[in-house]
């Protein structure tokens, strides 16, 4: 009994040791080969780079290009791939040309129908780069639009690059409205680029998206445009103030200050400084400190004496940055008896003066 | 008397084969977790730190730390944590009742004023003192609190902290820069449905055979609870990892009771019970990872530490997570507390039972390769897999390095490892903790047991 079993453990463990072994040997080798790849590309590319940066100065010669093509296609893939975000204009559609004569981008379009999603993905962000030259879009075609329903977010987010990077206005806006629907960091990838296009955007697909009666969209749309951090053309952000969802109305405070002040706004914002919710009272606070908001000063002062800790340190912030009035309350406040109000007010201002000298 | 060599000889044969068994589940989980990050590392995973840096919509992150005292080396840490790269990052020091000259130190060393913010009370804490800011702009928030225990500490933290996002770092580890960055990634690609992220790598090996050990330790314990368990949705942390939770998971759980293994077990405990889809997910990037031990002493310290937190994780178990803490600890249990106890039942029977005759050569060795080499062919199979699920990480030669040293790692530390281990897992915890005895039960909390602010 206890041979056999000593046998079928020796067979075992010493099978599983031969193995690992072999497999270790098999790996150091694939190892030790890929690290010599590494450091010949790494040898290699900057020579690669060399030539392509001669082209794009106007040199015509493409015979050294040619030969790094024959020899190492894939690393001159990566070195035309290198200049995304360096090169622009006439110097990027000389790239874009030389990469469709090479026929880099055919390529590219083969591996787009890969198994592999991660060749996949690198396929999608190349011709995202490529698309940006009319020709290449020919070439293309629709593989980019069609990529913007595919399974694999990671292949949405380059075809939607893509498209921001040369689609119509309504292909952009199409982008805009995937993005309000995708997943918190597709959203958040889109929206940097889609920054450049928000006062388009503004003009029709915003209002639209802003008017579609979906909280969640109508949330992740404005909380995109807080995130372009920029003055935005948009009109009707009043409706948006009042809306009955508490989180519409803290992300529409939070756009409040990057719109344009008109009277509706302003009152609503001086109504939510009121609001029962102390989250949406303390955003107003914030955005009236935004917007300097003089005729918010009664409400502010208020919120210091009678709101939560939270809210009264955010009402008094507010003040403190509304010098002098703001100041002014804030030192009655400090004084008066209230113990609570006068700590926080007394916070408040002596930051601010602190501020203010330095 | 006649009767006590059978028995010794079939209790010993009885344990040889119980050892190989968990030895082979063991080895089974290895497997998993080279799947897993094989499947991972095909479906690639870009990192956008540079575009998340600059984004007003990333969440915004508070990294709570407890120093014990107010050292240079806590005070270093603390610094660590500003120079984080993110682009809200907040940080708040708890100071769990610290003495004058404590508090002196930390007011001087970041330029402390006592500020008018707010503390909730969302989990029961010793009271708070008082709440400081610097003066300089930096984020950090220093909170001085009543003595209440290195798990209140933590709670007072969550209190405190007004972002939606618990950076959790580990004091004893190494971390980069870029961890914040790196870690939010996944919980953003599904915000609502992450409770956290564990993220980090196995300890790095140095050339001598201490480091060694300790790597190979580390990279068993990195493919075995991350890895393998975020096949499952089970991840838990390994030391040196850094973790993300969302507050309001935390909060709903029921906060701290101890490090952030519980936590984790805790949340994973309350999302099951709720029924509602959740994940925890795993990082497997060298974010953050332990400090390579430089000797026996802290290898030593490597050990207890580790299998402290889980002895205590177990022995709480339903506590933290209800019917589910078995569920979430069990092959945890029989791999660091009841594999070491019956190796070394078997190593004593085994070698007594050789001295009076009872047991046989063959029993013996059987007993030896049910554990040794067992041991040894799970050593080089996760240095194997590791580079199978994840080629040409490393160079070649450091790769043959942990693979040798796996063989004097099982013929001798292994022995010695084992008690340590039962030395520590009596799950025996010096410190009070708190909110032991909130259970997780398997339905969700009902609505009036969300804490109110104050």
């Amino acid at each position: 009994m206890t041979g056999i079993e000593l046998s079928v453990a020796t067979l075992l463990l010493g099978g599983y040791a031969l193995f690992f072994g072999g497999l270790l040997a098999v790996l150091a080798r694939r190892a030790s080969r890929a690290r010599q790849q590494i450091a010949a590309a790494e040898a290699l590319v900057p020579e690669i780079r060399d030539a392509l940066v001669d082209y794009l100065a106007g040199a015509n010669d493409e015979t050294r290009i040619r030969e790094f093509v024959r020899t190492n296609r894939l690393d001159v893939g990566d070195a035309v791939l290198s200049f995304q975000g360096t090169v622009s204009g006439s110097a990027r559609d000389r790239l874009c040309d030389l990469a469709l004569e090479l026929a880099l981008v055919h390529d590219w379009g083969q591996d787009t129908r890969s198994r592999e999603p991660a060749v996949r993905r690198t396929a999608y962000a190349r011709l995202a780069f490529m698309c940006a030259y009319e020709p290449c879009q020919r070439v293309v075609g629709d593989l980019v639009t069609r990529a913007l329903e595919d399974a694999d977010p990671e292949v949405r987010l380059p075809a939607a690059r893509a498209l921001v990077q040369s689609g119509s206005i309504e292909e952009i806006g199409q982008v805009f409205e995937l993005a309000a629907s995708q997943n918190l960091l597709i959203r958040i990838l889109l929206t940097e680029d889609l920054r450049r296009h928000a006062a388009e955007l503004c003009a029709n697909t915003v209002p639209a998206l802003l008017k579609s009666g979906d909280p969640k969209r109508v949330l992740a749309v404005l909380n995109m445009l807080v995130g372009w951090e920029r003055a935005l053309p948009l009109a009707g952000l009043d409706e948006l103030l009042d809306d009955r969802d508490r989180e519409i109305r803290i992300a529409a405070l939070r756009l409040a200050p990057l719109v344009p002040l008109t009277p509706e706004n302003q009152r609503a914002i001086l109504r939510e400084l009121t609001d029962s919710d102390s989250d949406v009272s303390a955003a107003a606070a914030l955005t009236a400190a935004r917007l300097r908001l003089q005729e918010a000063m009664p409400s502010l002062a208020r919120c210091v004496r009678t709101g939560t800790a939270e809210l009264a340190r955010m009402a008094a912030s507010a003040m403190a940055a509304m010098p002098p009035r703001g100041w002014e309350t804030l030192e009655e406040l400090a004084g008066g008896p209230n113990p609570a109000a006068a700590f926080i007010a007394s916070v408040a201002l002596d930051k601010a003066k602190r501020k203010a000298e330095a | 008397m006649e009767s006590i060599g059978p028995a010794v000889f079939w209790t010993v044969q009885a344990l040889g084969v119980l050892l190989f068994l968990l030895g082979v589940g063991a080895f089974r989980v290895l497997v998993q977790g080279c799947f897993t990050l094989r499947r991972r590392a095909r479906a690639g995973s870009p990192d956008y730190s540079d575009v998340l840096l600059k984004s007003a919509l990333v969440p915004a992150v508070t990294t709570i730390a407890v120093p014990p005292d107010a050292l240079p080396e806590s005070r270093q840490f603390a610094r660590r944590l500003l120079d984080l790269h993110f682009g809200r990052n907040e940080v708040v020091i708890v100071l769990d009742g610290p003495s004058e000259a404590e508090m002196a130190t930390w007011c001087s060393e970041f330029k402390l004023y006592q500020s008018a913010r707010p503390v909730e009370r969302k989990l029961p804490t010793a009271p708070v003192r008082g709440v400081y800011e610097s003066r300089d702009p930096i984020r950090i928030v220093v909170v001085d609190k009543e003595p209440g225990g290195m798990a209140d500490a933590w709670n007072a933290g969550v209190n405190v902290a007004t972002s939606p996002v618990i950076g959790l770092l580990d004091p004893e580890g190494e971390f980069s820069p870029t961890v914040l960055l790196r870690m939010i990634q996944p919980m953003l690609e599904a915000f609502e449905e992450t409770v956290a992220v564990c993220g980090g790598d196995s300890i790095p090996a140095a050339a001598d055979l201490t480091s060694r050990w300790g790597a190979l330790e580390s990279l068993r314990a990195w493919m075995t609870r991350g890895a393998a368990f975020a096949s499952r949705n089970l991840v838990l942390p390994i030391p040196g990892s850094a973790v993300l939770a969302r507050r309001d998971s935390i909060i709903a759980s029921g906060g701290f009771t101890g490090g952030a293994l519980e936590l984790i077990v805790r949340l994973h405990g309350h999302a099951l019970a709720s029924q509602k889809p959740y994940r925890i997910a795993f990082l497997p990037a060298p974010v953050s990872y332990g400090r390579t031990p430089r000797c026996m002493a802290e290898l030593r310290h490597m050990v207890r530490r580790d299998q402290r937190e889980l002895a205590l994780a177990f022995h709480h178990r339903k506590s933290l997570a209800g019917p589910f803490g078995w569920r979430i600890m069990r092959e945890l249990y029989l791999d660091r507390s009841v594999r070491p106890k019956l190796e070394t039942a078997a190593y004593l029977l085994a070698a007594a039972g050789l001295v009076m005759g009872w047991v046989d050569w063959k029993l013996a060795a059987f007993v030896l390769l049910s554990t040794a080499a067992m041991g040894m062919v799970q050593s080089l199979g996760a240095v194997v897999l590791r580079e199978v699920a994840q080629p040409a990480r490393s160079d070649p030669a450091q790769i043959a390095s942990l693979f040798l040293a796996a063989i004097p790692e099982n013929l001798g530390y292994r022995q010695l490892r084992n008690l340590w281990l039962i030395a520590d897992s009596s799950g025996s915890a010096g410190a009070a903790k708190l909110n032991r005895g909130r259970m997780v039960e398997n339905h969700p909390p009902p609505a009036s047991a969300t804490p109110t602010k104050e």
